[in-house]
């Protein structure tokens, strides 16, 4: 079964004359368990894909399922603790919360359910993305890398249905790139994770088992080759 | 552009929108002090002018002088005019008990020299002289009483012999009164209106004295000249004639705005003052320098820049502050502008509105004292609050202009708590505390207010105190009294019935009254021991028990419907050194008596105080069946409000019926002092809110810059799965925090110093005043702290609730 379906996804900035179409009637669809990159250049409308497929902006027209559920078909509260408990996003900005430590940063979405956190799962969470010496660090005392793991983290402590990562390595040098696409790569495997990455690195887009491309906000499927 | 620091106007015409919000505070903080100190000082000179009319124009009093002292004092350079004055036949209770009368009415006598009528009084009618030794001016009413003008001859019977006058003028009190309710101590021989005054030459009041045996020891009025280094006249004089500090008395109103004073009174005030002020001070530069350091925080990529591009450190700072006082520079001139418009409009508004003693208010008048007040404060709150965000400026690396981290929040160093509290609440203290300069700033911001508006709300007690504005109060009171000027209960209850019936009266309160009643009183060392007391018994009716209640004059405990009709219930007036308490019992007659209430303090006398004196109050009934009088010995009259041309028609009536029956009759309706209350609570309540506005203004303004500075961190929690509502408390919690912390510091510091100003104020002239917790004003505190953070937060929350997320997390 698709987990993630994309029905006519269109998107229009401004109107008349102005208007931008940053998407044209994109469609597809993403098995469970599938690692997907989606690659395109500056500006071809991969970006707002994303946002879409993660309920952060509103589609001009279409929709979106995951799993089986339409998501824009929500209000604002359902759509935030679907999104909560369903997605984890991993940004290129890591986007952390300076305030909060390695550990609550990992546990925050549970944090924002009021429930307690599954310590042993953290245990072996931290133990996997090499954090366990940090666990109480703030992030302004880790490197690059380790702040993309921590969101890293932060996305997987849910069991999300979906990761969406924007550019998770646009900030790492080419080491810590590798390491954190392998430890996506990983964690797809292990905890059956559906992964939708974008990148504009088509290197890094070859980890992935499948690649799609947006070209002037029309997507094309490029299987496991792309020219 | 010639240098860097053209860069400032050019800044400011584009960021209009983001500057908007310090000029508002520098516009208002100036606003409020040239308001404040033009007010005051029209207020001033119109209570200095007012007092002058009414009690002359002179500096200082001297006693125990010899002639010789008196005119060696005369001639020094820097007096203006000086004159003896002395008095006899009447004393502080306008009692005349000598035998001094004109025209078979009692006579004050009162000897003056010339320079007393031409320099330093200002109430005797055109022409009046004491030039001959047989010139008299007489008071008013002499007209009436004696029917004489000027340039008749009246003959002045004294212990010593007879002697003829001749009129020269009149004393003109201006309205109609005679006796001021507050005692005229300051102005020359007022007298009752059946009582006439005569001022004569120093010399021919001497000589009566001198005839009739009377001591009488004259005083010595100095008027100095302006530009006079008062204390420093007043110092010498008193050394070189060795006099006491009690032979001095000042004309305190016009000494005091010298800055000169030897009243405990006075002095207690000028520190208060100086005190308010620097608290409005401080209110000022923690409000402006809120903004500026938000306005800061948000342009840190700026200054990075600027450091990028070669600018040092010194010259950031350098153009922070200037650009600070560019901004006073539309902001002050806007807020002096601004002071002057609402002086005008309200001295204009208590002029012509108000009226009464404001009459005399100038309106369209320049003060420079405001304005300079004003633009010191502007200039001086500007340059104070710009120090600290000019450093903080300083601070920003040339990486935060190149990686974009602009880190305008400050640098993380401690987590947040969230074993306790949930996330979001843990979350917005953190942001509250995490910048201690912040914090410092916006609780200050709240805690001053908190104070400001406690220190105030004890000014408006004082007020209430000096102006007390009582149901109670009579338009106007008839008295009956015997040959001796005692009182009498020979009012005829249906004399009161018949002035009750007069069109425009509203009620006739009686009142009977037996002093030195004989009466068994509690000891103080044992309740249950009664020893024999004279006591003063007073009548109330039920009406006015039941404005004892209205007008909170009663202490805890007091029940007054048990006093009402024939019971054997009975109120006190409290004293400190009095040993009743509620619940005694005395004894009266063979009655046998409960106190069931006390007053707080004693409502007739000037100064609350019982003067040793125990005062039973009983209802009409009780003290008919104790004392078998049925006559009133005072009636107090009030008028219904609004129609001032029947009021004048009843008094007019009233006055007749009462001096056909040779009641005293006395029109109080120049004591009214409600307007003058009313304009005061209008100003002080006004000035409150202007502060509070402040702080509203400077957390909303705090808060909504703290978002903008976070919204891309927002953005991304509301990505992970923060709900609006969770974004919202997170927001309030920061709110809260300042609020709260604001809450605390202004609480505790504002009682402390709202009791310190009640006991020196207050209790130390009105000891039956005690200062207690003012809870009802805490309850406004609480309510405006809520009010506050709920406008702070709502805005913001908005915003970013009506953003998407990918608007929020890219901060458009």
């Amino acid at each position: 079964m698709d987990l993630l379906e994309v029905r006519s996804i269109c998107k229009t900035y401004g109107s008349g004359e102005a208007a931008v179409r940053a998407l044209k009637n994109v469609s597809f669809t993403v098995p469970k368990g599938e690692f997907t990159a989606v690659v395109g250049e500056s500006g071809s409308g991969k970006s707002t894909l994303l946002n879409m497929l993660g309920a952060l902006d509103v589609p001009t027209s279409g929709q979106v399922l995951i799993d089986g559920k339409d998501i824009f078909q929500m209000d604002d509260s359902r759509l935030t603790i679907f999104r909560r408990r369903n997605i984890g996003f991993v940004f290129q900005a890591f986007n952390l919360i300076p305030e909060l430590t390695v550990e609550q940063n990992i546990i925050f979405p549970v944090l924002l359910d009021y429930q307690k956190p599954d310590k042993k799962y953290l245990e072996e969470l931290l133990a996997v993305l090499g954090l366990k010496q940090r666990r109480g660090h703030l992030p302004n005392q880790l490197s690059g890398g380790q702040q993309q793991r921590v969101a890293i983290g932060r996305a997987l402590f849910t069991r999300p249905s979906l990761i969406l990562a924007d550019e998770p390595t646009g900030n790492l040098d080419s080491q810590n790139s590798s390491e954190v696409i392998a430890l996506l790569k990983e964690t797809s495997r292990k905890y059956a994770q559906t992964i939708v990455m974008i990148t504009h690195n088509r290197g890094i887009a070859q980890a992935a088992d499948r690649v799609l491309q947006v070209s002037d906000g029309v997507l094309s499927d490029l299987g496991r080759c792309f020219v | 552009m010639k240098s860097y620091l053209s860069l400032i106007p050019i800044s400011a015409r584009v960021r209009k929108k983001q500057n908007r919000m310090i000029l508002i505070c520098i516009t208002l903080a100036v606003f409020l002090v040239t308001a404040i100190f033009s007010l005051a000082e029209a207020g001033f000179a119109m209570q200095t002018r007012d007092h002058i009319d009414v009690a002359g124009y002179w500096h200082i009093r001297l006693s125990g002088l010899s002639e010789e002292e008196a005119q060696q004092i005369a001639d020094r350079a820097d007096v203006a005019a000086s004159s003896w004055y002395g008095l006899i036949n009447l004393d502080e209770d306008l009692k005349m008990d000598k035998d001094y009368y004109m025209d078979g009415h009692q006579t004050a006598l009162c000897g003056i020299e010339e320079p007393f009528i031409t320099d330093i009084m200002h109430y005797f009618s055109e022409g009046s002289h004491v030039t001959g030794e047989r010139d008299v001016i007489l008071t008013e009413n002499a007209q009436t009483l004696l029917g004489v003008k000027v340039g008749d001859t009246v003959t002045l019977d004294t212990p010593a012999g007879s002697l003829d006058f001749s009129v020269s003028g009149f004393r003109i009190s201006g309205d109609g009164r005679y006796v001021n309710a507050n005692g005229g101590q300051e102005s020359a021989l007022l007298v009752k209106e059946d009582q006439v005054g005569a001022f004569m030459s120093i010399r021919t009041f001497s000589a009566i004295c001198s005839a009739a045996r009377e001591s009488c020891d004259p005083q010595y009025y100095i008027q100095f000249k302006e530009h006079t280094k008062l204390k420093k006249a007043i110092d010498e004089i008193q050394a070189q004639y060795g006099l006491a500090d009690e032979d001095i008395k000042f004309n305190t109103l016009l000494m005091a705005s010298k800055g000169i004073s030897n009243n405990t009174y006075i002095k207690n005030v000028y520190p208060l003052a100086g005190l308010l002020f620097l608290m409005i001070l401080v209110a000022g530069v923690l409000m402006i320098t809120s903004s500026m350091n938000s306005n800061v925080a948000q342009r840190m990529q700026f200054f990075g820049m600027l450091r990028c591009l070669g600018a040092s450190k010194r010259q950031i700072i350098c153009f922070v502050r200037l650009e600070a006082l560019y901004w006073c520079r539309i902001a002050v001139l806007v807020g002096v502008l601004l002071g002057m418009a609402v002086t005008w409009g309200l001295s204009a508004g208590l002029k012509y509105i108000v009226g009464a003693e404001f009459a005399y208010m100038p309106v369209f008048t320049l003060s420079w004292v405001g304005i300079l007040c004003g633009v010191v404060i502007g200039v001086v709150t500007v340059f104070l609050a710009a120090q600290a965000p000019a450093k903080r400026a300083a601070q920003a690396s040339p990486m935060a202009a190149v990686s974009g981290a602009a880190g305008d929040i400050g640098q993380v160093k401690r987590r947040a708590d969230t074993r306790a509290l949930k996330i979001e609440t843990a979350l917005g203290i953190h942001h509250a505390a995490s910048s201690k300069k912040n914090l410092f700033l916006m609780t200050g911001s709240f805690a001053f207010s908190i104070i400001l508006f406690l220190c105030f709300s004890v000014l408006i007690d004082l007020v209430d105190c000096l102006l007390p504005q009582k149901s109670a109060s009579p338009d106007m009171d008839i008295t009956s009294v015997d040959e001796d000027e005692n009182v009498v209960n020979d009012i005829d209850v249906s004399f009161a019935d018949t002035i009750s019936k007069i069109e425009g009266v509203a009620h006739v309160l009686g009142r009977r009254v037996c002093f030195d009643f004989p009466a068994e009183i509690p000891e103080a060392e044992d309740s249950s021991v009664l020893s024999p007391e004279n006591v003063d018994l007073i009548s109330y009716d039920d009406y006015q028990l039941d404005l004892l209640v209205k007008d909170d004059d009663l202490r805890k405990g007091s029940d007054i419907e048990k006093v009402k009709g024939d019971s054997p219930y009975v109120l006190a007036i409290w004293d400190r050194d009095m040993p009743l308490k509620i619940e005694d019992k005395i004894r009266i007659g063979e009655r046998e008596l409960m106190i069931a209430g006390m007053l707080k303090y004693n409502p007739f006398s000037n100064d609350g105080s019982t003067g040793g004196k125990m005062t039973i109050i009983v209802s009409n009934e009780t003290f008919i069946g104790l004392t078998g009088i049925t006559g009133y010995a005072i009636l107090d009259v009030q008028m219904e409000k609004g129609d001032a041309g029947m009021r004048d028609r009843a008094v007019g009536q009233i006055r007749e019926l009462s001096e056909t029956e040779a009641y005293v009759f006395r029109d109080r309706g120049d004591e009214d002092t409600r307007k003058e209350f009313y304009v005061f609570i209008v100003f002080a309540y006004g000035f409150i809110a202007i502060i509070a506005m402040i702080t509203l203004l400077n957390i909303m303004n705090s808060i909504s810059m703290s978002v903008s500075a976070r919204i891309g961190q927002y953005g991304a929690m509301r990505a992970v799965g923060m709900s609006a509502g969770q974004l919202t408390r997170m927001i309030a919690a920061e709110a809260f925090t300042y609020a709260v912390s604001g809450c605390v510091i202004g609480c505790t510091v504002g009682l402390f110093l709202s009791r310190y100003m009640y006991d020196h104020l207050i209790t130390s002239h009105f000891y039956y005043f005690t200062w207690q917790v003012p809870v009802g004003q805490l309850i406004i505190v609480f309510v405006f702290i809520f009010v506050t953070v709920t406008a702070a937060v709502y805005a913001p929350s908005k915003r970013i609730r009506d953003m998407t997320v990918t608007d929020v997390i890219s901060g458009s």
